[in-house]
């Protein structure tokens, strides 16, 4: 999936799910990364539910993925994450939810699977690591 | 690869956090059974399948403005 539709996915993902974040304004940031790096960044973060931390550590993920973080738009230069959506960047012709969290709603979709599950979610602090090196050398 | 062990852990954990927000009681908690995420992504399929076969149709006309370029130069 290429990065056009990885992020038009998103925004009708989210346009479509009207349960969800009624009445508040999101912004959201969506970027490539490779899930090593972004299971290494989970592992990591501090102030995120153990459970949460486990059940993203948990999802079979492939070498790269887009990952979409969603912010309250007053909350964003806090950079305090209210949800996610991970989507599989190496398949070409389906689309694979491989994870997300919109507005407590748990939601994972590919061929074998189709979960909604509502959990408990507050916020996280957002992703910076990417490209962390870049134009060090 | 995803093996069942790990498949049976992440369904143990989503299990475990599904009760706890049920345990919450969080004002919307209906919200998951009310919804149809079935026919959402039927939708969202359609409309990715629409922005492929526009994106493509464009692609492939810049493509052609390019040979067309080419061949004058």
């Amino acid at each position: 999936m290429e990065a056009g539709e990885a992020s038009f996915f998103t925004q009708n993902l989210l346009k479509l799910s009207t349960f969800a974040y009624n009445g508040t304004s999101i912004a959201t940031k969506t970027f490539l990364c490779s899930s090593r790096t972004y299971k290494n960044y989970l592992l990591n973060l501090e102030d995120i539910n153990l459970d949460i931390k486990k059940l993203f550590l948990n999802l079979s993920m492939p070498k790269f993925i887009w990952v979409t973080e969603i912010y309250d738009a007053e909350g964003f230069i806090n950079q305090d994450v209210i949800g996610l959506v991970l989507l599989d960047a190496t398949e070409p012709k389906s689309t694979h939810v491989i994870g997300a969290i919109i507005d407590n709603v748990f939601i994972r979709k590919n061929l074998s699977e189709n979960i909604s599950v509502e959990i408990p979610f507050e916020s996280i602090k957002s992703f910076n690591d990417n490209l962390k090196n870049y134009g060090n050398n | 690869m995803e093996t069942t062990k790990d498949k049976n852990d992440f369904t143990k954990i989503l299990e475990k956090l599904a009760a706890k927000a049920l345990e919450s009681k969080q004002k919307e908690s209906k919200k998951v059974e009310e919804f149809d995420f079935h026919n959402m992504f039927i939708e969202l399929e359609k409309t990715l399948k629409q922005y492929q076969n526009e994106h493509s149709k464009k692609s492939s006309e810049s493509e052609i403005k390019l040979s067309e370029l080419t061949l004058t130069a």
